[in-house]
């Protein structure tokens, strides 16, 4: 095909004669001009009017920054459970069907989609600060590998603008930490105006958020921000090939996590420094599918997992409990996530094994 | 230091505050020069020996080849820093060079715990001692031409010996072992996991260029140490291309560069046409193609086919992108770089995409390896024979996997096959002047696009099982139309069929009615302040959140 575009090396047309008149500095601000005009137009805009109104534009990171507010404020002077963890938790507690099977308790779910271990360490000061009396973790065997992938630098610059690391203790993270990188650290370390203007992906994140909600009909995981009691969203289920599948790739995610390396130091000081501020911890072995546990797949790391948590455990004043067997195939929606009979059974039992409450601690701020 | 950083601002600002206040044209080649090695120490400070004893080597060699003898002087300069330079690469941290220590570190770097130190030490001087050897040997040679073409083989071989060394050991010493598993014979190499310096494919090309062209007599060997060691490594084009030659670059050397108005905004211009392909399409578009081609089991045809289309987006983007700040940034210092994509997928043919794809590569490929091989005027066979030696090696060029020989050969196999149809269309001029009329040409077109996409899937999947299924789904249409899976893991459908509808539009009509940099250049002043405003506050919105390597920095 023919074009009509032999590029011309030495441009000779209208606006670059005039540029040409006008010198190169004169020229190049005459481009460097509008276009910091632009910018602090677009900066003002997305700081000062989109960020505060609408948020991130993605409710699972607008979450981040509502949880950091609520641990912030301190909880209330009621004995209060936290559930902590990733999806499977958001989908598998309903923090009110917990509250029913253990009377006189507070119960909130602050579990995160994606909230992998690096996610409950930059986190866990500021819990143990916020003062609960109990910390419920849902944890996989494979929470002692190596990270699944670092973590995102959207949920980075969130944890920032929430002010997370405020609460460190020195040494707590570093860049070298499993699941953060020197930009990521130096994100969660920076400014927090930096950590605002992160996100004028707006646009792009709000868009994302609304395709999926309406492509998925509301069968997915777009968790509500500021939902404490039942962030879970999921209604439909799979079966067959796509269940399968599915179940392939956790087995997958299992063994290469585990094949990276393991990160048992790192489990261990978040348990400890919830029990040293006094919150008491429960160590959960997550609901496994039944698929995956007849097939043998996990056992050995399970095995490992359930020594690994009955002796910190034991160290810790912690409660360990085991629901890897708990759920049949129908309480499933998918390889991992509860579906709605398998929340009501796991979120009645454990609260049935929840020790009665004592008075709350006094709040630390 | 990548093109959309604050830290290459600075460095562009810096240099071209340099060439506004540095008048004398050698005060301007050591502040550049400079420059460009901070730039490269900016990626990886272990490596700036490596690309200075590249140079050396290569500088030697051609003056060697035009008669000119170093002085002692200069002799023992030149070997002080070869082996200054070699021992800092490859003796003192040795360890560093490799994986094991990926993350560079001062300390560990002064403070050697490494066993072998001695050795190096003694490796490094043996290599001192032997080189001004070799070189006084050369020049004992009496024939010129035998004289000249030591020299050309030494630099060749020196360049094809690091690049070997640091891109293919570990790929041949790995497929040596997985031969020798299953012969059932231990063929085991020491595993050094060496660390591929960034660029090393392009500045090893850039300066082979420069020998080759002296031993040819094209042209002269550069005097100035300074001003051949700028050509190698001067940063708009060091790590990514275009892979110059020396007639694109050296006789700018010969006057002062001065900045221009015209070559200001033409070279903005250029800059933002990149920075609209590389950070506004290619980078909001490759998260899609990472959680699909990544893990591509269960996927149908049909999601199959949008990822590879969305591929050959992101890839045209990114080094098409790449290549046009690279150049508009060279415009604005008053140095043209030569051209490095020409509507690519507007080919109608395999022959005429790689006229069209990577110019500075495939030009090198065709001027270095297929002419000297005999090129296309042999006996049939032969030519088939070097089209398939040259494009298996231009796959090998870009990375040190089977994956990259496969494409090679497919590219290659594919040129031989286009010979071979145009051969018999010039027999029956009835099928070629089908083929030539509109709708012969909209179906060479489709078949070429059918051909370069399912090449492009051999280029981005590395994982043989992965490939086979992703192959089999593109050839063999499964017939589900479903799209859920997009959009469930990272990665934006919506923003993807935006962009690509919006990158479509321009760059058909940029095809059609002239490029989109030299329409803005030709644009009456008044109307270009609106044009910035407005790209900037799109900029500021679509900027992905993480700034992404270029795809051709691997290389």
């Amino acid at each position: 095909m023919h074009h009509a575009n032999a590029e011309s090396t030495m441009p000779h047309h209208v606006a670059a004669a005039w540029a040409e008149s006008k010198g190169a500095w004169r020229t190049f601000l005459f481009w460097a001009i509008p276009t910091l005009i632009g910018l602090a137009f677009s900066a003002a805009f997305q700081l000062g009017f989109l960020l505060p109104k609408f948020g991130t534009g993605s409710s699972d990171l607008d979450r981040c920054i509502e949880l950091a507010k609520l641990y912030d404020q301190g909880l209330s002077d009621e004995p209060t459970v936290v559930f902590i963890g990733d999806s499977l938790t958001v989908e598998g507690i309903d923090a009110s069907a917990v509250a029913a099977a253990a009377p006189g308790w507070r119960v909130l779910n602050a579990a995160l989609n994606f909230g992998d271990r690096i996610d409950q360490e930059i986190m866990t000061p500021s819990l143990a600060k916020a003062r609960p009396a109990l910390v419920v973790w849902l944890s996989r065997p494979m929470q002692l590998g190596a990270a699944k992938a670092n973590l995102h630098a959207d949920r980075a610059a969130a944890y920032r603008v929430g002010d997370f690391p405020r609460d460190w203790p020195q040494g707590w993270l570093s860049a070298r930490s499993d699941g953060l990188s020197s930009g990521l650290y130096a994100t969660l370390d920076g400014s927090e105006w930096m950590a605002r203007a992160h996100f004028h992906t707006w646009l792009i994140n709000a868009s994302y958020q609304r395709l999926r909600n309406n492509l998925r009909r509301g069968n997915i995981r777009s968790t509500a921000a500021g939902d404490w009691i039942a962030p879970y969203q999921m209604v439909a289920s799979i079966a067959g090939d796509r269940l399968e599948r599915h179940i392939e790739a956790i087995k997958r995610e299992h063994e290469d996590r585990l094949a990276r390396g393991r990160f048992p130091d790192s489990y261990q000081r978040i348990v400890r420094h919830l029990a040293d501020a006094g919150a008491r911890p429960v160590i959960v072995l997550a609901p496994i599918h039944p698929h995956i546990r007849a097939r043998g797949w996990f056992d050995s790391d399970t095995a490992e997992f359930t020594k690994f948590a009955t002796e910190l455990a034991a160290s810790t004043n912690a409660l360990f409990l085991d629901t890897s067997a708990l759920l049949d195939a129908q309480d499933f929606a998918d390889g991992q996530h509860p579906a709605a009979a398998g929340r009501a059974k796991l979120s009645e039992f454990i609260g049935k094994q929840l020790p009665p409450p004592h008075p709350a601690p006094s709040k630390g701020r | 230091m990548l093109f959309q950083t604050p830290e290459f601002l600075v460095l562009f600002l810096t240099s071209l505050a340099g060439i506004a206040l540095l008048k004398r044209a050698r005060h301007q080649h050591v502040f550049m020069g400079a420059l460009s090695y901070l730039f490269y120490a900016w990626w990886d400070v272990r490596f700036v020996s490596l690309l200075l004893v590249t140079s050396q080597v290569d500088f030697v060699a051609a003056q060697g080849m035009d008669g000119i003898k170093v002085t002692w002087t200069q002799r023992l300069k030149l070997a002080a820093i070869v082996v200054a330079g070699s021992f800092f690469t490859l003796g003192l941290n040795w360890p560093m060079v490799q994986h094991q220590t990926e993350e560079f570190s001062w300390a560990e770097l002064l403070d050697p715990k490494w066993s072998g130190v001695w050795g190096s030490i003694g490796a490094c001087s043996a290599f001192a001692v032997l080189a001004p050897v070799f070189y006084e040997f050369y020049f004992r040679i009496k024939d010129p031409e035998r004289r000249r073409r030591a020299f050309l083989w030494t630099s060749v071989v020196a360049n094809l010996a690091v690049l070997g060394f640091f891109k293919y050991y570990n790929f041949f010493s790995g497929s040596l072992h997985g031969l020798g598993a299953a012969l059932g014979v231990d063929a085991t190499l020491p595993h050094l996991d060496v660390l591929l310096p960034v660029g090393i494919s392009f500045y090893t090309f850039v300066s082979m260029s420069y020998t080759i062209d002296v031993y040819r007599k094209h042209f002269q060997a550069e005097r100035s140490f300074l001003r051949f060691a700028l050509f190698v490594c001067y940063y708009p084009h060091l790590v990514a291309g275009p892979i110059i030659r020396p007639d694109n670059f050296l006789p700018t050397l010969s006057k002062p560069w001065t900045l221009r108005g015209a070559n200001m905004l033409s070279g903005l211009h250029l800059c933002l046409n990149g920075f609209v392909k590389k950070v506004l399409v290619a980078d909001n578009i490759a998260p899609l193609v990472d959680v699909v081609l990544g893990d591509p089991a269960g996927q149908s045809t049909l999601v199959v086919w949008i990822a590879t289309v969305v591929f050959a987006v992101q890839i045209y983007c990114d080094f098409s992108g790449y290549s046009d700040i690279a150049r508009g940034v060279s415009r604005m210092f008053g140095v043209e770089l030569p051209l490095n994509f020409d509507y690519p997928y507007f080919s109608t043919s395999i022959i005429d995409f790689w006229r069209r794809w990577h110019l500075s590569l495939s030009t090198w490929l065709r001027d270095y390896l297929y002419i000297p091989l005999g090129g296309g005027r042999a006996r049939p066979w032969r030519v088939y024979a070097n089209l398939m030696t040259t494009m298996v090696l231009g796959g090998l060029w870009h990375g040190a996997s089977w994956n990259f020989a496969i494409w090679g050969a497919y590219q290659g196999a594919l040129l031989c096959i286009n010979r071979l149809v145009r051969w018999f269309c010039e027999r029956t001029p009835a099928l070629d002047a089908a083929l030539k009329s509109k709708p012969g040409t909209v179906l060479r077109w489709f078949v070429t696009m059918y051909f370069v996409m399912l090449g492009w899937l051999i280029f981005r999947i590395t994982d043989f099982s992965k490939l086979e299924y992703c192959v089999k789904k593109f050839v063999l249409v499964d017939g589900r139309m479903g799209l859920s899976s997009l959009g469930l893991g990272s990665g934006n459908p919506a923003l993807v069929a935006i962009l690509l509808l919006g990158f479509a539009i321009l760059h058909s009509l940029s095809f059609a009615r002239g490029r989109v940099h030299d329409r803005l250049d030709r644009t009456t002043p008044r109307k270009l302040p609106l044009i910035y405003l407005l790209l900037a506050i799109v900029f500021y919105f679509l900027w992905p959140a993480a700034n992404a390597a270029f795809i051709y920095f691997q290389f």
